[in-house]
């Protein structure tokens, strides 16, 4: 179904563009009724073959400037472009009448709007059919986040020397592994909390996250102190975003 | 929640040095970062602004600055943390960034006849504009931070790439190597492309050429145009190569691969309407690869504009007979694919806007939550912002007023300079009604007026004179119909503002600027948030359409203003936000990047203005012109707004298809996600060289993610993908440097 919707979108955005493009396009078998008095857009030049044999064989060929870019189009104008078998010319005016392409464009206009419609009905019935088992919940991925700051804050607590390299192996899997799980689930989370709801969430978790970044850089940095108060306070702000969490669920 | 620990000494040690300008024990905002980051940014400005006169685009700051950080910092000077570097990087780009925006933009005036040095006026306005611009693009942006870091999680392959270089010393062994190995490999792959700006020998003497029929035979070499070439001959006679083999018409079959891009297309054999060409350029790949998925659809959106679009558009006839197949990609980009590019892009930044308002409207919520707390803010207040923002819009008032109250006319309608004749004998100019004798060859040049001779208002226009007493020829010899005669000989149409007194009409533009630039602001940090690329230039053609519009399209002086200002504003936003993204990576305090990147980003434009007027000056000594065609600095993004400008008086912008983009732009937006059109607008709108190397990036990362998975993609293939970010930008910027102090050929 998705794939359909996304089809349809290209397939209307092809038909909208090609419609768009011959907004300024005046066919010339339309003759001096509809071109006289219009400015043209372009240099009209048309080929002339260079008579010289060795030219020829370069496959080179002159060229004859029958309309100039500015230029108001005149009868002699329109007679010299359909003796010259030249199809349309650009002009400076739009006009809905002269536009040839717009039934294709309308056609793009729908299709892109049916399109859109197909893709998000279909990425809505993904979400709803997808069973929670297949992916993790975001309490659960929140739940392994905190599970490894608390390691982290056991290795801060232990008595004696901080292994720094061990810390900040801990640290790493947090913030490389663990953090970005979290996001990974917006779509999911847009979907049930509404976008205003999965930014209040990510707002307190984005805190938390730099905060942990932060710890990471002071450890590599030798900073331990500094490391040690950004993981209390990351902890703090992911006890906030559990929270946040439940109360969007509806827990609390 | 515990108190923190105290901690004994760790093998490894920090520095013994205090913790920075804003207190606390671990260095964030040090002298030396700031000092460091002020200078370096100064000279990459200058660097980057010269080779962006050059080739039409500039390179990412950031990046070569963070190398550079580490380099200075942790190596010469022994100290620097993560965050102290971060705060190196983020001021040199702040400083570094503007230069863009001022060089798209700025050398339009001289091309239009403008002379502009220290003791002009309009190049202080100008300057107070950019000055101005860079200030607001920050201050604009910085509360959309939450919405885009945080909530919709925006990419910045570059500030990812800046991200993995800051935190590699920690990192371990192994991800600094890969990082290296990226840097090295995108320096010899660079190499040749940059060797021949010094004199050396570069991709384009390998002589991959096209293959020539054998019908066509080879022959001797005999001189063509002034050069020694090749000359091929058939059995019948003598004859140089087809045009479809030699499009340059130099005697020789077409290189495939020049200077700095393959031409895999003519390789394969594909019709000269497509062009698959790809560019030699590491970076595109780096960026390519960090944008993943997102940046497929870009590259999408090239294909159908490079390989659908301007096809159809050859076969419907619907362009011009005389253009050569290999012509078509170049007319159809200025005749379809910018304006409906352009377009797309707007309508998908809109829609992007719109969809996200109420994630916006969470994010200013907690900003301002947060400001009122007792404990106090990571982030700027929006006390602080609006402050900022006032500032930097009384600036923008100042700017558009005095241009309003001054000419609009760089020459005097009344008094003639002498013009040269086709004998060389110098003859009077013609004023406005008069008939020019037939043997004047050069069009008509008049005084530069005078600014101590108070302008007269006529038509919205305030016409200035080179003397008094030509401005009392004006008034008592001119009829209203000579007036308009000059007016409409300056192309000067009356705008949409003309009617209201200069003051209000400044106070308006001011506004309306303002409010363009926010929303411009917010399209390029989508852009370069997403794929690392920002259509700059596309956002400053708007701005002069926009503004000349306004004003009239005589108001070139106002509308290059306001345009230099969006332009400097826009781009500040972008690295801004970039920044702010490496900030998140890192653990940096967003407040004090705000902080020092506001007060860092006005030397910008001064720095820029200071390179265009030494660079002019020279330029006029050797070409005996001040910039673009017929000098080193060809300035192309600034002949691209010439030619809007041109365009706009002449009555040629196809307004429609800015329109008809923009409603497809919101119509993609309502499927899969709002911003759908920004990316595909963006790649009909760039040319499609980088567009296909930077697909190359994305489609490396998809298969990469498939069969090594994601995991392994961000540990090695992201430091990787960094490394070819840097080593291309650093190489770039020192041949750029060697160039500019006078390495290599004149």
């Amino acid at each position: 179904m998705k794939v359909l919707g996304f089809l349809i979108v290209a397939l209307a955005l092809v038909a909208g563009l090609v419609g768009s493009g011959s907004a300024y396009l005046v066919r010339v078998e339309r003759g001096p009724d509809v071109l006289l008095g219009l400015t043209s857009n372009e240099n009209v030049l048309v080929p002339v073959p260079a008579a010289p044999a060795p030219a020829n064989e370069r496959g080179d060929t002159s060229t004859q400037v029958l309309l100039e870019r500015g230029e108001r189009i005149d009868a002699g104008h329109v007679e010299a472009l359909a003796r010259a078998n030249v199809r349309h010319v650009r002009v400076e005016e739009f006009a809905l009448a002269r536009w040839e392409g717009k039934w294709l464009f309308a056609l793009g206009v729908l299709g892109l709007g049916l399109g859109a419609f197909i893709v998000r009905y279909a990425a809505r019935a993904a979400l709803a059919d997808a069973p929670d088992a297949e992916t993790r919940t975001p309490s659960a991925i929140l739940a392994e986040i905190r599970a490894g700051v608390e390691r982290v804050r056991t290795r801060l607590q232990r008595p004696g020397a901080v292994d720094q390299d061990g810390l900040l192996s801990d640290l790493g899997i947090v913030v490389e592994d663990q953090l970005p799980a979290f996001p990974a689930g917006r779509d999911r989370m847009v979907a049930r909390f509404g976008l205003g709801g999965y930014a209040a969430l990510m707002d307190r978790f984005a805190a938390a996250e730099r905060q942990l970044h932060r710890a990471w850089s002071a450890t590599a940095d030798g900073y331990l102190e500094e490391a040690a108060e950004c993981v209390e306070r990351g902890a703090s702000l992911l006890v906030e975003s559990q929270e946040e969490l439940e109360r969007l669920e509806g827990v609390r | 929640m515990q108190e923190p620990q105290r901690h004994p000494a760790s093998a490894r040690q920090p520095a013994a040095h205090g913790g920075g300008l804003f207190g606390g024990r671990y260095p964030e905002v040090t002298w030396p970062a700031v000092l460091f980051g002020l200078f370096f940014g100064a000279v990459m400005n200058a660097a980057i602004a010269y080779s962006g006169l050059k080739i039409g685009f500039t390179i990412v700051g950031s990046a070569i600055a963070a190398v550079l950080g580490f380099g200075v910092l942790r190596g010469l000077l022994r100290r620097g943390s993560i965050l102290e570097v971060n705060i190196a990087q983020t001021v040199a780009s702040a400083v570094n960034t503007p230069n863009s925006g001022v060089i798209f933009t700025v050398p339009v005036l001289w091309l239009l006849g403008w002379s502009l040095g220290p003791g002009d006026l309009d190049f202080w306005l100008i300057t107070l504009a950019c000055v101005a611009g860079a200030i607001l693009g920050g201050a604009f942006i910085v509360p959309l931070r939450k919405q885009m870091i945080e909530v919709e999680r925006l990419r910045f392959p570059s500030a990812v790439g800046v991200a993995v270089i800051l935190k590699s010393p920690g990192a371990g062994t192994a991800k600094s190597l890969v990082l290296v190995a990226g840097i090295v490999l995108a320096m010899l792959i660079y190499l040749p492309a940059g060797l021949p700006d010094l004199g050396g020998k570069g991709y384009g003497d390998v002589g991959w050429r096209l293959d020539v029929p054998v019908e066509l035979g080879s022959g001797a070499t005999a001189n063509i145009d002034g050069r020694e070439a090749t000359v091929w001959r058939s059995g019948s006679g003598a004859s140089r190569l087809p045009v479809e083999l030699d499009r340059d018409r130099n005697g020789e079959p077409d290189l495939l691969m020049t200077k700095d891009r393959i031409d895999v297309g003519r390789w394969m054999g594909l019709p000269g309407e497509m062009q698959m060409v790809f560019a030699i350029a590491p970076f595109a790949i780096g960026a390519g690869f960090l944008s993943g998925k997102a940046g497929l659809l870009v590259l999408a959106g090239g294909i159908l504009a490079f390989f659908v679009l301007n096809p159809l558009a050859l076969r419907l006839g619907w362009m011009p007979p005389g253009l050569l197949a290999h012509e078509i990609p170049g007319a159809a980009f200025n005749a379809i694919n910018r304006p409906l590019g352009i377009g797309l892009l707007l309508g998908g930044a809109l829609m992007g806007v719109v969809a996200s308002l109420p994630a916006i409207r969470a994010a200013l919520g907690s900003i301002a939550k947060s400001g009122r707390s007792k404990l106090g803010s990571d982030e700027l207040g929006m006390k602080t912002l609006v402050g900022a923002a006032l500032a930097a819009l009384l600036l923008l008032f100042i700017a558009a007023d005095f241009v309003e109250n001054q000419a609009f006319n760089p020459r005097c309608p009344i008094t003639p300079a002498p013009v040269e004749v086709a004998d060389g004998v110098a003859n009077e100019g013609t004023a406005p009604g008069q008939v020019a004798p037939a043997e004047v060859t050069a069009a008509p040049q008049f005084a530069p007026i005078d600014r101590a001779v108070e302008p007269v208002q006529h038509g919205g226009y305030r016409v200035g004179f080179a003397t008094e007493e030509a401005r009392r020829v004006w008034a008592e010899q001119w009829s209203d119909i000579e007036r308009d005669q000059f007016l409409a000989k300056q192309n000067a149409k009356p705008g949409f503002l003309s009617g209201l007194p200069s003051h209000l009409r400044a106070l308006l533009i001011a506004l309306i600027g303002a409010g363009w630039i926010w929303f411009a602001g917010i399209i390029i940090a989508q852009c370069t948030g997403m794929t690392d690329w920002s259509p700059i230039s596309g956002m400053a053609l708007l701005t002069v359409v926009l503004i000349l519009a306004l004003l009239g399209s005589g108001a070139v002086l106002g509308a290059v203003l306001i345009g230099a200002a969006l332009c400097v504003a826009i781009t500040c936003a972008a690295d801004m936000m970039g920044d702010l993204k490496t900030g998140h990576l890192v653990g940096a305090q967003p407040r004090r990047q705000q902080i020092v990147e506001l007060i860092a980003t006005g030397l910008g434009p001064i720095i820029t203005m200071a390179v265009l007027v030494v660079i002019t000056k020279a330029n006029m000594g050797t070409f005996g012109v001040p910039i673009g065609p017929g000098t080193d600095t060809t300035a192309p993004q600034a002949q691209a707004l010439q030619a809007v400008i041109l365009g706009v008086q002449g009555g040629e912008m196809p307004y429609a298809l800015y329109g008809f983009g923009s409603l497809l732009g919101i119509l993609l937006g309502l499927g899969s996600f709002p911003g759908l059109g920004v990316l595909v607008g963006l790649s009909m709108y760039l040319p499609f060289f980088y567009i296909a190397t930077y697909g190359i990036g994305c489609v490396l990362q998809i298969v990469l993610s498939r069969f090594k998975g994601a995991r392994w993609c961000e540990h090695w293939g992201v430091p990787f993908a960094a490394g070819l970010i840097v080593g291309e930008a650093v190489l770039a910027l020192i041949f750029n440097a060697l160039v500019l102090t006078g390495v290599g050929p004149s």
